[in-house]
């Protein structure tokens, strides 16, 4: 990457979570070849949540096709951009509209996957909570009046929002737990302020709020979260919802309903009064376009996710609700696995040529001997194969890249799509882990 | 003869012997003593007539009884027309002409004269009681008579176009038998002589109900079938005439041998003919039977489309008139799209829709006339309704009437295909052009099979098709053409460059009548409509069966081929990427939003300054220990944490540490920072 030295801290991580078989949690830029419109169209995306704007992706993608990094991509630019990020996997527990818990446990999930730029694995929300508080502080030293009344003043325009009224009771909790050493105050405001209560009782008990965070209100509550962010000092707030194909299979045709309305919901606010909010959901083609149980089954969305008719003849128009990522070519991994030798090699192109470009070209000949398209298809074992013969060669001098290339062994991928949905299937809680690796 | 008479208040007007002591003309008779003819106006005559003659011998008048004389001079006298005389009187009478012509006429040349106005009246009565059973006896009677006159002016002899009773006429066989002498071929007229006289055929109902039709077409088949006409061979045996005599004093038969040869029965001329005739009234059959039904409809479209196509063309008809006023527009045009009414409002029966059977009798007909019409139900179209719309198009005299299995799979396809692009109401031109290069890539198709499908076509857009009954034309395409039908049917639908919600429900509907699984369908729809710029849209799929070319085979080590242009493309793509991504990440940027307003150094205040340079000491502190020191200086450790990394990343564009319990400090950040 020109113009980037590659920290060593974030090489490592990026050759130990593609060695795993991980999209990395940092320097995803290192390694991202081409997408320059679909990149571009979310920076934008971005930067209009950053400037109090909202904004509704629908990322489509077939499996393999790296919509799972290109989330993980734009999740940095949006921290980078001073947003915080909030993002889960959906599954058949975790859902955008429910009545049996599911929409609070993607709350929860959401909220345990805070980020901000410091704390990019997740568990944000105390920093969240103490940015407000500590800017809160200094504002009332400057003013000379109790903290308080100007944490009160700040939180004011919440209580205009639904559900806003307890947010700021509870943001007041944190506050009062810090000022009187009350940790288990500071702990059950924090719960409560990532779903974790499940009944108003124990709410009141614990801090005197009449209401808790449950499937009817989870969005409320992210729009007052995106407001509380901006009011912490932070850009706004980005959701980013992977899996959402886990909707398409609902098999109660009401559920879908429900949630693809929750979705229309979103839209339609995104496009008018939400602020400081954005989502990303990112969904195979059927999710979209199955006229039974897809999004397309859903009329009213119709007409919102209509796309521009004037984007033809090979014009593209990124402009609208939808995003398309192409399956990844043979060319695609071929420069991917470049950049991943340069990322090996420190950031320097070229040098240290343990792995040259033929040897490229030779590893993934005898990947496709090996396992067929399915190399640049659904290129993690291929990626996760080449970390390794990189780590060989880096770690012993005199072998050649080529003395290895005959002991490659690879893994077959599966779809998980394709296979049937258990029930009680509560898939990676690890959101970072590309694909449940079923066998 | 010809002197009246009047016997028992009777007038007869002559052609009968009337007396007494006229002896039979056989002297030596056994049963007879007086000519039997004779009517002796001596005996009793009855008032009125009573009693049936229905069989006598030997018949005499002057065995009748009172009342049945009555019958007979009832009869002469009411000028021999009552249709419902019984056969006998008619015999009697008959008798006596018969003596006259064959016996007196050798001895008196009075007789001779009288021969002539003996013939008429024969010729009248055979006429009058052809129908009856004397009517043979008669007719050998007047052969045997007239014989030797036709032989004697052959050339004027026309065929005849009627039998009378049993036997073939004699003018056919005499026509035939001196056209075999001269080794003459047989000409068309009189093949057709044969067919209709000949005892050797028998012409079934269309022949009947429909002569004109049917000799129209005999003729027209002959020349065909023989354009030098059937070649006649002569045969031994010559045409005889056996008369046996009403007249029971006459005797023996009375016989006439020509020295022309009898072939009229000879296998060379009645295999042939007959096989043609029968063709002929299998042609006219469904044209004969609708006649049957209805038949005062020869007018009738209905009708008139059952007729062989010959027929049709010479036939005058206000309907088919009107028809082919349509058809003419296509000399200007290759195509005319109309209302359905214009051309099957005469056809629409009681129902108010037009019958199967009927739309394809109205193909047929407009076939004859040399267009085509879709939707033909011969083709599997669709019927031409009221109040819909119909294409005609110029179609060559010889085009197929069914389909061939190519044209019903290329028409499938373009139905369905129709039906995808009509799915979201419009057809943009992107999606018509490809429709039509479709209909004109199709291999293995006639020209008269692609001219229809362009109407097909024409007309599917005009009346959107649905997909009722859609199965039925899936199993048009045969399984290993599915897929390739598949990626074509998508390839319409993305034409545009959208894909409406409507369009993928109809191809999700005929991709479950094709039997492909769904998830195929939307993996081809994503396919394509991702960046449609480099793809070319896929009209037909390469097929790998029958080869025009042999391909060498590639080299199995070059089995990766990494695309130069792609590459460059997207390295150039990449490069945009990473600019964009190295502004966004070198972090050089000025802050939007001040963090904390401050007077201490690095733009933190004093409280997170002193945090700040504390935690830059130690290389790792427990969280334990985050916490005592944020609580000295009356912070709260995690904004604390999270306001001191904002700064670090806003100055030198990474963290000042990371990590939860244990917490990693970077002191070289601190030092960059503080420099």
């Amino acid at each position: 990457m020109e113009g980037l030295e590659i920290r060593p801290r974030d090489r490592d991580a990026i050759l130990q979570a593609l060695g795993s078989g991980v999209v990395p949690r940092v320097g995803q830029q290192y390694i991202q070849v081409g997408r320059a419109g679909e990149l571009a169209a979310l920076v934008r995306d971005i930067d209009r949540v950053a400037d109090g704007g909202s904004a509704l992706r629908l990322v489509i993608g077939e499996y393999g096709a790296g919509k799972t990094f290109f989330l993980h991509l734009v999740r940095s630019i949006a921290l980078e951009r001073r947003l915080v990020t909030a993002h889960a996997d959906l599954n058949p527990d975790r859902r955008l509209h429910a009545t049996g818990g599911q929409a609070r446990a993607l709350y929860q999930e959401l909220t345990a996957n805070l980020a901000t730029r410091s704390r990019p694995d997740g568990n944000a929300m105390p920093s969240l909570v103490e940015r407000f508080v500590a800017t809160a502080l200094t504002e009332a030293t400057q003013l000379a009046q109790p903290p308080s009344v100007v944490i009160a003043a700040r939180l004011e325009v919440l209580s205009e929002y639904v559900g806003g009224y307890d947010f700021a009771q509870v943001i007041s909790a944190y506050w009062r737990g810090h000022d009187t050493g009350d940790e288990l105050l500071k702990q059950d405001a924090v719960r409560w302020l990532r779903g974790e209560f499940s009944t108003r009782t124990d709410a009141r008990h614990a801090l005197g709020v009449r209401t808790i965070v449950d499937d009817a209100t989870v969005y409320d509550h992210l729009k007052l979260l995106a407001i509380f962010c901006r009011l912490a000092g932070f850009a706004g707030l980005l959701v980013v919802l992977d899996e959402m194909v886990n909707l398409y299979k609902l098999g109660s045709g009401r559920a879908r309903a429900a949630n693809y309305e929750q979705i229309l919901r979103i839209l339609n606010d995104t496009l008018g009064q939400a602020e400081g909010i954005g989502f990303i959901m990112a969904g195979t083609p059927d999710f979209f376009l199955d006229t039974r149980k897809g999004l397309y089954s859903y009329p009213a969305l119709e007409g919102r996710l209509a796309e521009n008719p004037y984007a033809t003849g090979g014009l593209v128009d990124y402009s609208g609700p939808i995003l398309r990522l192409g399956n990844l070519t043979p060319e695609d991994l071929y420069l991917l696995l470049q950049k991943v030798r340069d990322v090996d090699a420190g950031g320097r192109p070229g040098d240290a040529a343990v792995m040259p470009d033929e040897g490229v070209v030779a590893f993934m000949q005898r990947c496709s001997d090996r396992v067929g398209d399915a190399y640049f298809r659904t290129p993690r074992s291929s990626i996760k194969a080449f970390v390794s013969l990189l780590a060989v060669l880096d770690q012993n001098q005199g072998v050649r890249w080529n003395d290895l290339l005959g002991g490659l062994e690879l893994e077959e991928e599966q779809n998980p799509d394709l296979e049937p949905l258990s029930g009680d299937d509560a898939a990676s809680d690890d959101d970072d882990e590309l694909v449940a690796f079923r066998l | 003869m010809g002197a009246e008479a009047v016997v028992a208040g009777r007038t007869l007007d002559g052609l009968v012997y009337v007396g007494r002591d006229l002896g039979p003309v056989i002297e030596r008779s056994y049963w007879l003593d007086i000519e039997p003819s004779l009517i002796d106006p001596t005996l009793s005559v009855a008032d009125s007539p009573h009693g049936d003659l229905d069989y006598a011998w030997p018949l005499a008048y002057e065995r009748l009884t009172a009342g049945q004389r009555a019958a007979y001079l009832d009869w002469l006298g009411g000028g021999r027309q009552d249709p419902h005389i019984g056969t006998a009187y008619v015999e009697l009478f008959a008798a006596g002409l018969e003596r006259r012509a064959l016996a007196d006429r050798l001895r008196s040349s009075a007789a001779s004269d009288d021969l002539d106005p003996i013939m008429r009246e024969l010729t009248r009565l055979l006429e009058l009681y052809k129908d009856q059973g004397q009517s043979r006896r008669l007719q050998s009677l007047v052969d045997v008579l007239r014989a030797p006159l036709l032989e004697e002016r052959i050339d004027d002899v026309e065929p005849p176009m009627e039998r009378r009773g049993w036997d073939s006429p004699l003018e056919l066989r005499l026509g035939l038998g001196v056209r075999a002498v001269r080794g003459e071929p047989l000409p068309a007229e009189w093949a057709l002589s044969w067919a209709r006289c000949s005892r050797d055929l028998w012409l079934r109902t269309p022949a009947q109900r429909c002569p004109i039709e049917f000799d129209e077409l005999f003729g027209l088949r002959y020349q065909q079938h023989y354009p030098k006409g059937l070649k006649l061979k002569e045969l031994k045996q010559r045409i005889t005439v056996e008369h046996h005599p009403v007249n029971a004093g006459l005797g023996n038969p009375v016989r006439w041998v020509s020295k022309l040869p009898d072939i009229i029965g000879a296998a060379h001329i009645v295999n042939p003919l007959r096989r043609l005739a029968e063709s002929c009234t299998d042609e006219l059959d469904a044209y004969s039977r609708f006649l049957g039904r209805q038949p005062d409809s020869k007018d009738d479209l209905r009708a008139l489309a059952l007729l062989p196509r010959e027929l049709l063309l010479s036939r005058g008809s206000e309907r088919l008139d009107e028809l082919r006023g349509i058809v003419s527009q296509l000399a200007v045009a290759e195509h005319v799209l109309l209302r359905a009414e214009t051309v099957i409002a005469p056809l629409i029966g009681p129902s108010g829709k037009l019958a199967k059977k009927d739309a394809v009798g109205l193909a047929r007909l407009l076939a004859s006339l040399e267009a085509g019409i879709e939707p033909d139900a011969r083709f599997g179209g669709d019927m031409p309704t009221p109040g819909g719309s119909l294409v005609l198009f110029r179609l060559s005299a010889d085009a197929a009437g069914a389909p061939t299995p190519e044209y019903s799979a290329a028409a499938a396809l373009l139905y369905m295909a129709v039906a995808v692009a009509t799915a979201d109401d419009t057809v943009s031109a992107d999606e018509e052009h490809l429709l039509r290069a479709h209909v004109l890539d199709t291999p293995g198709l006639e020209q008269d099979e692609r001219a229809r499908l362009v109407a097909y076509l024409k007309w599917l857009l005009v009346q959107p098709p649905s997909l009722r009954g859609i199965s039925s034309r899936v199993a048009q395409i045969q399984g290993g053409q599915r897929d390739d039908v598949a990626a074509a049917l998508v390839a319409i639908a993305g034409a545009d460059g959208i894909v409406t919600p409507s369009e993928v429900r109809v191809l999700t509907k005929l991709f479950s009548a094709m039997g492909l699984a769904e998830s195929h369908l939307y993996t081809q729809l994503h396919a394509m409509t991702v960046d449609p710029s480099d793809r070319p849209v896929t009209v037909r799929v390469a097929r790998p069966g029958d080869p025009e070319y042999a391909l060498p085979q590639a080299a199995p080590e070059a089995n990766i081929v990494l695309n130069r242009t792609l590459i460059t493309a997207r390295l150039a793509e990449t490069a945009t990427v990473s600019a964009l991504l190295a502004g966004i990440f070198a972090g050089d940027e000025p802050s939007a939003a001040p963090l904390v307003e401050t007077e201490g150094a690095l733009g933190l205040d004093h409280p997170h300054y002193e945090f700040l340079r504390r935690l830059a000491e130690r290389a790792v502190w427990t969280r334990a220990e985050v916490e005592s020191v944020a609580a000295d200086l009356r912070l709260l450790p995690d904004g604390a944490l999270e306001t001191i990394n904002e700064v670090a990343f806003e100055s030198v564009g990474a963290p000042i540490w990371h990590g939860e319990d244990p917490l990693e400090v970077d002191a070289s950040v601190f030092r960059e920072m503080t420099s």
